[in-house]
């Protein structure tokens, strides 16, 4: 972002008509956790007592970010303007997996776990397009929770039910990640092996087989102990 | 050429003189939130990690 999107010269001129502002999340903990920061980078639209109007989570380019800025400040697509919708159009799955994805990067789990089921309960055969990411979201919500019990069982589910999906790597990583955080490290080491077996060229191969050697070194130790 | 001469300096007073131009970031976001209090303006709050 601060490469290629923030001077960009659209953000600039847009930024003349707001006050921008930096915070270091890793430094400044007790803000990132106020705003239950999961990731970054986020920029956050909020009114001038810094309460939230809506929040753009990862990289957007120039184009995209003015865009979705100018909509959420003319009040379209924030999450009080799909609450609206959603009231309205019930039915719309499409729509309750949008409330889910807000509610989920907000850090409002009860109502993203109630959008995403409602997506998976009618959306079997995923002509939305959108189940397998509501399952993997799903269990997404039980990790960022520290569930990791639960997060691993609804990772395995959701690669069960979209194995086809191409969030199925992503699904079979976090398996291990939950193993690994829940401190079952023979379980984790196996769970990296399968997915470095099944994804040899998968974007997080790196990241496994560090996470392989790391583990392995610790079990190591601990047996001579 | 009048024209053509006023068009460039029009050109150079309005394009050029954003051209290269950058955000202007608040580091604290108290003094942001006085700031866009005291201007009636929105904020945007860029959370950022170093690494």
């Amino acid at each position: 972002m601060d490469k290629e999107t923030y001077p960009d010269q659209r953000v600039v001129v847009l930024s003349k008509k707001l006050i921008f502002a930096k915070v270091n999340g890793k430094e400044d903990t007790l803000l990132a956790q106020k705003y239950s920061i999961g990731g970054y980078p986020t920029a956050m639209i909020a009114n001038a007592d810094g309460s939230e109007i809506d929040r753009i989570v990862g990289y957007y380019p120039a184009d995209e970010f003015t865009g979705t800025v100018k909509d959420y400040l003319a009040g379209r697509n924030t999450l009080a303007d799909l609450e609206k919708q959603a009231l309205k159009n019930p039915d719309d799955l499409l729509l309750a997996f949008k409330l889910g994805d807000k509610y989920l990067w907000r850090g409002e789990y009860d109502g993203a776990e109630a959008a995403f089921r409602k997506v998976l309960e009618n959306d079997k055969e995923n002509k939305t397009g959108k189940a397998d990411t509501a399952a993997h979201y799903l269990a997404l919500a039980a990790y960022r929770q520290k569930d990791y019990a639960e997060a691993i069982s609804r990772f395995i589910k959701a690669k069960e039910i979209f194995p086809q999906s191409p969030l199925s790597p992503d699904n079979d990583i976090y398996v291990a990640i939950g193993y690994e955080k829940s401190g079952e490290i023979q379980k984790a080491i196996e769970s990296y092996q399968k997915y470095l077996d099944t994804y040899p060229e998968g974007e997080d191969r790196d990241y496994a087989q560090e996470h392989i050697d790391k583990l392995k070194g610790q079990d190591s130790s601990s047996e001579k102990k | 050429m009048t024209k053509k001469v006023l068009a460039l300096t029009g050109f150079l007073l309005l394009g050029g003189a954003s051209w290269g131009a950058e955000v202007e970031w608040v580091m604290d976001l108290n003094s942001a939130m006085q700031q866009a209090q005291k201007e009636h303006k929105k904020l945007l709050i860029a959370f950022y990690s170093p690494t």
